[in-house]
């Protein structure tokens, strides 16, 4: 290492120390960031936000519904979840499409739920936090899917 | 000549005359007062004035509610009158220093304040002093000696010159006589304060007043009364700019006298927030020990534990050990629910509820036996668990409903231990009876629905009593006994309440105009601001509502079995996880054992969401296509589960279906063996039976209602309006709220195709679109008598929150306490255009003279639609 980028290392890590003195990134913008990068080192495939009922304003069944519907899809699969309120907390019921039992993980930026999706593809997670989330979706002898992230 | 200068003597005169009796001007602004006393000390080096300053700005901060910053000022004006030996000025700011102490919970310093002071103060200030030693050994649980000190400062002070004074001893007297439990001295006191205050136009000591008076309600168990006071507290006290903290501490207490646990946490969250921030360490202690209470009825029992603890912690630094053994019987009673089980909790709720009898807390004392006797039942001591519950069952007859609730629990216990089940069968029933009684006096409906929860244990023992024994009609009438108290009584609701009614017209607006804003993308923050104010007032409002006082009604079980004829009730209970039906047919009852209530849930759940992308066509084809194979996967299961094993017994008979807790939002109609089946959903069989038996009314308008935005609706009125002729029909603009409620007010039959919006939130505020905004819940309370029958073709229209003892709340049990017969409603999303082709045939098939549940049977199985249901009498 030359003695010039052992300066310029010197001064990022001072800078830094600046900065998180005067001010600190989030802990949960952290987390974030965190979980973004670790997922580069995955293969995994992107399932973005294809529907949400939030945005959709048109008028065909006879009420506001029992919760928000979204769609996520990818190359290989597509998540529909629904999101429903729990007093502070958010109730998620999900299915894969298709139908296919596998592992699936409900991230935010304060930590991690693990559920099971059965034979049906049919999955749910209650109190989940209010904020973003990502589903991230493991099934047997599959590329990883992971979500875009929604705030609910 | 000169201008004439002040005298130096004048200028302090007047000084000391703007600080010198700071009573009536903290009482009346203390901001205003602070301000005072700051310039005077900027003004002024004469310490006898600057004391007296000092002194009138602690109070003034005390009053804020900032205690740290009224001791620093106390103690400045303590210290400048000691330098130079005002020895009375100097007591004069120790007796205020006396009460400052002790809401920080520092009853040591507080007391030698007092005894400090004394030498130096004679007559009337002698009075004030002894008047605020008082405080101080009330708030340590010294009654008596509070009493005998309040008593001596009456004696002392002049009412004539310390008119303020005397109304605040009333008003500490009776706090103390209120927490001796001699309501009917304190309630004197109290109102005599009250009367007092408001003759000196102090509207913060009239709030004082009220607050107490509401909590004196609190104990007396008239909850109706006590939110009322608490309101008008509130509303003196905000006036005048004083801290809400406590107020939101005793509304806390009362909601939590009636079970509505979850809406006590908050506010006692709220208190405990204000009183950290104030420091006010006492307050806050038995604040939190509120909290700890009300999470402990959630059944959060670690947090229970959690705000019990730093209570307990408090407590003990405070030196308090009565209100530590209260602190200490809760973390008890959470660590037993978290599931311990041990010598050591044994040994522990035994001293607990030793040192709870020492200090006189005779129902949390109470509370301590059962758990100790519960304790030692599991233990195999049986026949210690028999003395300390012999000890304890005494109190079953008198005293305050909590208490008397209480010790039926022990009297169930103890009869239990000594192999009386039925004994201790009929005890549970008697606790009940005190739990039915608590809830007669309340008229609003969210509060009655909750009053079950205090007697869950009760109908949690019965239940596993009659189970055990094995004899199913004792099963049927025990699950009626417990069940939908609420449903059993008429609510008692002001009709021509011309404040209540201002309200909702109020909300309307602000509601629509919500959905309007948004639907041009535009912020609602602040109206969204105002609907959350406007339903809070229209909530505690509401609550304000008496309940009418008669006896519950009792389930006939003769009556049943000949209004079922030929028909089956299927009433469904859990105890735990375990799902059970009792069957009824050709009266004979039996009881059968189902699946796990946990498993049933997740395919209800997995229907419901499956039936919720159907009917809004969300997704891709093939996700519709899984959508179509999940609800028929869960419609499978659910049939499995909770028909298969009963299907012998019920065969294709007509069915009355009473479910159990969140299966009441099961959409019945969609599980296969009740296809084409006629299906009556009930909350009860009580409450089945009496709409069967109730003759369908004769009399009475035709109503078909048309709400806005909805393509489907008025094709549909056309159409169901061919079999009605002479059908009033409300549709376009006239379809606002108040016409269709005056419009359906006595109707025989009404039709209502618009959107519906179930609350989870709060389900009073569930409602039913209608051109000008929201017809809620509230407003259909307003209803003389609601129509016999309603057909509500909307979504979610059927969906209740669920509270124990299967307690709903909701636009359909709205109705049925109104006088509703029979109410054909979703319990799912439905698509616009199925649902007019459904309502279109069904009204066909009821006019040809079929029953509700048959014709809608019919209709669905032609159609190939699931998601209404019929309840009540089919």
């Amino acid at each position: 290492m030359t003695s010039e980028s052992r300066a310029e290392e010197r001064l990022w890590h001072d800078l830094r120390g600046v900065f998180d003195a005067v001010d600190p990134v989030p802990a949960d913008v952290l987390a974030v960031a965190r979980g973004a990068l670790a997922l580069r080192t995955l293969d995994a495939e992107l399932a973005r936000l294809v529907a949400d009922s939030a945005l959709d304003l048109s008028v065909g069944v006879r009420d506001d519904g029992p919760g928000r519907l979204v769609t996520f899809e990818s190359d290989t699969l597509t998540i529909e979840v629904q999101v429903s309120q729990t007093g502070a907390d958010r109730h998620l019921v999900g299915q894969l499409v298709p139908p296919v039992p596998a592992r699936v993980t409900i991230q935010t930026p304060g930590g991690a739920v693990e559920v099971d999706a059965d034979e049906l593809g049919r999955f749910s997670a209650s109190q989940v936090p209010a904020g973003p989330v990502r589903l991230v979706c493991h099934r047997p002898s599959e590329q990883v899917t992971v979500t875009s992230w929604l705030t609910i | 000549m000169g201008l004439p200068s002040l005298p130096v003597d004048q200028l302090r005169a007047d000084q000391l005359s703007a600080v010198e009796d700071p009573g009536r001007q903290v009482e009346l602004d203390p901001d205003l007062a602070e301000r005072t006393a700051t310039s005077v000390l900027a003004a002024t080096d004469d310490p006898d004035v600057a004391s007296a300053a000092h002194r009138m700005r602690g109070l003034a901060r005390a009053r804020r509610g900032d205690n740290a910053a009224a001791t620093r000022d106390l103690v400045k004006a303590i210290k400048i009158a000691d330098r130079v030996g005002l020895a009375r000025r100097g007591a004069l700011a120790r007796l205020s220093l006396v009460v400052v102490h002790a809401a920080d919970g520092r009853f040591d310093l507080a007391l030698d304040q007092a005894d400090r002071a004394r030498p130096w103060l004679s007559g009337p200030d002698r009075g004030e002093l002894l008047a605020q030693r008082g405080v101080a050994l009330a708030r340590l649980g010294q009654a008596p000696a509070a009493l005998r000190s309040f008593a001596a400062a009456l004696r002392l002070l002049d009412p004539r010159t310390q008119p303020i004074w005397c109304a605040r001893v009333h008003l500490n007297r009776g706090l103390v006589l209120t927490y001796r439990g001699d309501l009917v001295a304190a309630e004197v006191e109290l109102e005599r304060s009250r009367v007092e205050f408001g003759a000196l136009r102090l509207a913060g000591g009239v709030g004082m007043a009220s607050q107490n008076i509401g909590y004196l309600h609190t104990l007396r168990g008239d909850i109706p009364a006590a939110l009322e006071w608490l309101d008008e507290a509130e509303r003196m006290k905000l006036a005048v700019g004083m801290d809400t903290a406590s107020t939101s501490h005793d509304r806390a207490e009362a909601l939590l006298s009636v079970g509505l646990a979850a809406e006590a946490r908050g506010h006692a969250a709220t208190a405990v927030a204000g009183m950290t921030r104030q420091g006010r360490g006492a307050d806050l202690a038995e604040a939190r020990l509120t909290l700890a209470r009300a999470a402990s009825l959630v059944g959060d029992h670690a947090g229970a534990r959690r705000a019990a603890g730093a209570a307990l912690r408090a407590f003990m630094s405070q030196e308090r050990p009565g209100w530590a053994a209260i602190a200490r019987q809760i973390v008890l009673r959470a660590r037993w629910d978290g599931g311990e089980r041990s010598a050591r909790l044994i040994a522990e709720a035994r001293i607990c509820a030793e040192d709870l009898d020492r200090a006189g807390w005779r129902t949390t004392a109470m509370q301590a036996r059962v758990l100790l006797a519960q304790a030692l039942l599991d233990g195999q001591h049986r026949s210690e668990a028999a003395v300390e519950l012999a000890l304890a069952s005494r109190a079953r007859r008198r005293g305050a409903a909590d208490l008397r609730v209480a010790a039926w629990h022990v009297e169930a216990l103890l009869r239990l231990a000594h192999g009386d089940r039925s004994g201790a069968l009929r005890a549970a029933s008697a606790g009940l009876d005190v739990v039915d009684a608590h809830s007669a006096a309340l008229g609003a409906t969210d509060l009655r629905a909750q009053s079950m929860t205090r007697g869950r244990p009760l109908a949690q023992l019965g239940l596993d009593l009659v189970i055990a024994r094995n004899r199913p009609r004792d099963v049927l009438r025990w699950l009626e006994r417990a069940r939908t108290t609420a449903l059993r009584r008429r609510p008692a609701r002001p009709p021509r309440d011309a404040r209540l009614a201002a309200q909702l017209a109020e909300l309307r607006q602000v509601t629509s105009a919500i959905s309007q804003e948004r639907g041009r993308g535009a912020d609602t923050v602040d109206l969204r601001r105002d609907q959350v104010r406007l339903e809070g007032l229209i909530r505690d409002h509401a609550r304000h509502a008496r309940g009418v006082d008669h006896a519950a009604e009792r389930l006939d079980l003769d009556q049943v079995i000949a209004a079922l004829g030929a028909r089956a009730l299927v009433e469904y209970f859990s105890a735990g996880d375990q799902l059970r039906a009792v069957v009824l047919v050709d009266g004979r009852c039996r009881i059968i054992t189902l699946s796990s209530y946990g498993d049933a849930l997740r395919e209800a759940e997995s229907l419901r969401f499956a039936m919720h992308r159907l009917a809004r066509r969300h997704g891709t084809e093939a996700s519709l296509a899984i959508a179509w194979t999940t609800l028929e996967h869960a419609a499978a299961a659910l049939d499995a589960a909770l028909l298969a094993p009963i299907a012998r017994l019920i065969g294709d008979r007509e069915l009355v279906l009473v479910p159990t807790m969140r299966l009441h939002a099961l959409p019945w109609p969609a599980l296969p063996s009740l296809h084409g089946r006629p299906v009556s959903v009930a909350p009860s069989a009580a409450q089945w039976v009496r709409a069967a038996c109730a003759p369908r009314r004769r009399t009475g308008a035709v109503v078909l209602v048309a709400g806005p935005d909805l393509v489907f609706a008025e094709p549909e009125l056309r159409s169901v309006g061919r079999h009605y002729p002479g059908a009033v029909r409300i549709r376009d603009r006239s379809a606002t709220a108040d016409r269709v409620q005056r419009a359906i007010d006595g109707a025989r039959v009404a039709h209502i195709a618009c959107h519906g919006h179930f609350r989870t939130d709060n389900p009073q505020f569930s409602s039913l679109r209608m051109v000008d905004g929201p017809l809620m819940v509230y407003d259909l309370e307003r209803l003389r008598r609601a129509p016999d029958l309603i057909v509500l073709s909307a979504c979610d229209t059927a969906l209740s929150a669920v509270h124990p003892g299967d307690e709903l709340v909701g636009l359909s049990s709205a109705l049925f306490a109104l006088g509703t017969r029979t109410l054909v409603a979703a319990v799912s999303p439905v698509d616009d255009e199925a649902a007019k082709t459904l309502m279109v045939d069904f009204h066909r098939r009821l006019a040809r003279g079929g029953s509700p549940a048959a014709a809608l049977a019919e209709s669905q199985l032609a159609h190939g639609v699931i998601g209404f249901a019929c309840f009540g009498a089919g």
